[in-house]
């Protein structure tokens, strides 16, 4: 029995003449875990809202959504919200008391559960995902891995059938978005529920999946098993296999030969058919400009009693280059970025300013926005950037609707109207499908040709590795090794790109996807059984 | 005292507070601040009560300087002031009753600070008013959310809005304030689709609560009803009269009167008493902890 079945599903916005969903056609079995991918603005939001009464828009619709063979319309609400259980994308607003333990309470105090049963419940919910430690705590305290984690919590202990979760890592770095992952693969494997996830980021989620679908434009291109999802994006040569984790890419990149690997280790291993060609990288263009900024052996702390965050940094920022910052969480990436725009003062040493102007874009874009629309925000004098940032058909548009990645251009646009010399971005991949990335990557090198200097801290080491001229690693307070970027990534062990992984063994130097193809030499025959 | 149900702590701390700021007869004033200080002491230690006598002090000293300087009824005179104003023993002992009853009040306050808190707080208005602690759990949640709001966006504008002069800062505020209200009305749209996704007003809604009831709460209740109505009585006997102008008349240390002010005593031992029997169980059981 299926779990959930859509059929024909049509759907169209009120004042919008192109429909967001046509024709979609899916079913779920019970207990399995279904990826739902495309790029933004593809209807995944869309489609995901219909399988709540709750959360579905008011639009124009056919078709019907059958959970357990009934049609939802017929379901009740509060059954419903039993039974359907739904992670929207920010963790933070999806909260909705001050304390863990009431927040995880919630949902069973609206369905009127008595106390001792709800008791029990939330313990047993919070001992599951491991909340007991931090079940007395303000929410308001919690991590951002913390608070989506008891979102997921929080639903689940209503015990839901299904479990649909819309985009739930997009707000999270990389380490705590494969923390929530592994979550809710556990839920998937350990209790049973059935699981309706999209994503973009595909690279964690890929092999947990047993059956990805795929939207474009509202239409269900693809729907298989991972690897034939891969193979058919593969043949069909759609844009969105860029979106593709690295090892189902080079596959691609080599013809499409013998079984699709889905990570790195499967990827290394066809990678072993091959002979990789060595190639002389050049190293990435070293921009010798002046320098603007310099960091000089500062040290900082928050408090007067607490630790150092910063001990003894030495940091140089030239004109015209992408400075790329990584490292862990809570390492200080942040702090650093304040102290070059000088926003906080060292208590030892000292920042060095040549006279540069230096515009800082804070990790919530949403910061920066005072006024009713775009074109207020940016005013007059601007059409150079909002050429080069796609922006020209947002400008009307209020800053506060945009999505996440348009918030992002526009915030880049405006923190380019006093002109800057230093343009520091805190995390501005976040949230991004790949597509968009690899363009505004080629926005940012556009921005440098005219001499402006970029500084980037970012969790997202595939980007730093494509755009950056010089990268180093934050740790312990000190920039550890800032150099050329390809020195710096292939000097690293983990902390590089997947595609340098997998090809290591035979060809060092290489960091991207593309590199590891063109170096590949003698491509096997289709392996034939030999005895 | 913490593990105690909230609606017995509750029941505690109503009764010490109206009866210290009720009854201004020096007996139970001074009663009511020892027991005070010692609970606050064995509650947060003798450090935590120095804190705060760093500010009660001077404010009892205060309050018995005003009262004595500019209070001139009764009929005693210590001394004159040079503007022939009287400073009068009656007006000077009442100074020293309310800044004892002022101190006695603010440590008992400081002592419910430590028992009584959000959660527990929240859930006695839960039974009272279910809906009203729904609404104050999630103010409680927007407050810090709109503060850190605000500050993020004061500060975006103020690292490029390039505004000088006197009135930059007013401007900035009003920029600020509009943007983090949008923001904040963005996030309450997220936010209502949580709740409904989450059964929010499909039914009657019960209330969660951490609080247990069990002997210790019996117990406890029941020696706070006894000496609770000992004291009342005593009190509306007439051991705690007092009369402060024209002249002083205080009810005087009778049997009778001196076996009141043993009920009030023990009752504001009660959380001493209590923090003592936990500390000496915590070291009988011989954890190590």
């Amino acid at each position: 029995m299926a779990a959930i079945r859509i059929d024909h599903l049509n759907f169209t916005y009120p004042l919008s003449d192109a429909p967001a969903l046509r024709d979609v056609s899916l079913s779920v079995e019970d207990g399995e875990f279904l990826l739902l991918c495309g790029v933004s603005g593809c209807g995944k939001t869309t489609l995901l809202r219909h399988l709540k009464s709750a959360l579905t828009p008011n639009g124009k619709r056919s078709g019907d959504i059958l959970l357990d063979g009934k049609p939802l319309a017929e379901i009740s609400q509060r059954e419903q919200a039993a039974r359907i259980g739904f992670v929207l994308q920010q963790p933070e607003d999806q909260i909705v008391t001050d304390k863990v333990w009431h927040e995880l309470a919630f949902g069973l105090e609206n369905l009127g559960v008595e106390p001792e049963t709800l008791r029990l419940r939330v313990g047993e919910m919070a001992s599951f995902f491991g909340i007991q430690e931090w079940f007395d705590r303000d929410t308001d305290g919690l991590s951002g891995g913390q608070k989506q984690l008891l979102n997921l919590a929080a639903v689940l202990v209503m015990q839901p059938e299904v479990l649909v979760l819309d985009e739930p890592t997009a707000r999270l770095d990389p380490i705590a978005a494969a923390e929530f992952l592994r979550a809710v693969e556990r839920v998937n494997r350990e209790l049973g529920v059935t699981v309706i996830l999209s994503e973009q980021r595909l690279e964690p989620v890929l092999g947990m999946a047993d059956h990805t679908a795929v939207l474009e434009s509202g239409r269900l291109s693809a729907c298989g098993t991972p690897k034939e999802i891969a193979e058919k994006l593969y043949k069909t040569s759609s844009p969105f296999f860029a979106a593709m984790p690295a090892a189902v890419r080079i596959w691609g990149g080599l013809g499409g030969h013998g079984d699709c690997p889905m990570d790195v280790r499967a990827g290394k291993a066809m990678l072993r058919n091959y002979t990789l060609e060595k190639t002389d990288f050049p190293p990435a263009e070293s921009v010798a400009g002046e320098t603007l900024l310099r960091l000089k052996d500062v040290w900082f702390r928050y408090e007067r009693s607490g630790p150092d965050v910063l001990r003894g940094m030495n940091l140089t920022v030239h004109k015209g280059e992408i400075l790329a910052v990584v490292g862990g969480n809570g390492c200080g990436k942040t702090t650093a970025l304040r102290q070059l725009a000088g926003s906080l003062k060292p208590w030892r040493g000292k920042p060095e300013n040549e006279e540069a102007k230096v515009a800082l874009l804070p990790q919530e874009p949403r910061a920066l926005f005072t006024r009713e629309s775009l074109r207020q925000e940016l005013g007059s004098g601007q059409g150079r950037w909002i050429e080069a940032l796609e922006l020209s058909d947002l400008l009307d548009r209020d800053p506060g609707d945009l999505s996440g990645g348009e918030q992002q251009r526009a915030a880049i646009a405006k923190v380019l109207t006093s002109s800057p010399d230093v343009l520091l971005l805190d995390e501005p991949t976040k949230g991004m499908d790949a597509i968009f990335k690899h363009r505004f990557g080629e926005m940012l090198r556009a921005l440098t040709a005219d001499g402006l200097a970029i500084v980037l801290v970012s969790h997202d080491v595939e980007f730093c590795a494509e755009f950056a001229n010089r990268a180093g690693l934050l740790f312990d307070g000190q920039l550890l090794s800032a150099g050329e970027t390809r020195s710096f990534f292939t000097g690293n062990h983990f902390y590089t790109t997947a595609a340098n992984r997998m090809a290591r063994q035979q060809l060092p130097e290489a960091l991207l996807c593309e590199e590891v193809i063109a170096a590949c030499r003698n491509v096997p025959a289709p392996a034939s059984p030999q005895f | 005292m913490r593990a105690l149900h909230c609606a017995v702590s509750c029941a505690f701390f109503a009764l010490v507070l109206i009866v210290t700021m009720l009854v201004l007869h020096p007996a139970y004033l001074l009663i009511s601040l020892i027991g005070a200080a010692g609970s606050l002491a064995a509650l947060t230690g003798l450090h935590g009560l120095g804190q705060r006598l760093k500010w009660v002090l001077p404010l009892m000293l205060l309050t018995v300087f005003f009262n004595a300087a500019f209070q001139h009824r009764g009929v005693t005179a210590l001394f004159y002031l040079h503007n022939g104003n009287a400073v009068t023993l009656e007006s000077t002992v009442f100074g020293l009753c309310a800044a004892t009853m002022l101190a006695a009040a603010v440590l008992w306050c400081g002592c419910m600070h430590q028992v009584l808190t959000s959660d527990k707080l929240m859930a006695l208005t839960g039974w009272l008013l279910p809906s009203i602690s729904l609404l104050l759990s999630m103010a409680l949640r927007m407050v810090p959310r709109v503060l850190r709001c605000l500050k993020e966006t004061y500060d975006a504008q103020k690292a490029m809005d390039g505004l000088t002069g006197p009135l930059a800062v007013p401007r900035r505020c009003v920029r600020a304030l509009s943007g983090t209200v949008s923001w904040m009305l963005e996030h309450a749209v997220v936010t209502a689709d949580s709740m409904k996704a989450r059964g929010y007003g499909v039914g009657r809604r019960t209330h969660f609560h951490r609080e247990t009831w069990g002997q210790s709460e019996t117990l406890f209740g029941l020696t706070l009803l006894v000496l609770a109505g000992l004291t009342l009585l005593g009190i509306f006997s007439g051991s705690g009269t007092e009369v402060f102008y024209p002249s002083l008349q205080f009810s005087p240390p009778t049997m009778k009167n001196l076996a009141a002010w043993c009920c009030w005593a023990l009752t504001c031992a009660l959380p001493m008493l209590i923090e003592g029997k936990e500390a000496l169980q915590w070291r009988r059981s011989g954890s190590t902890i």
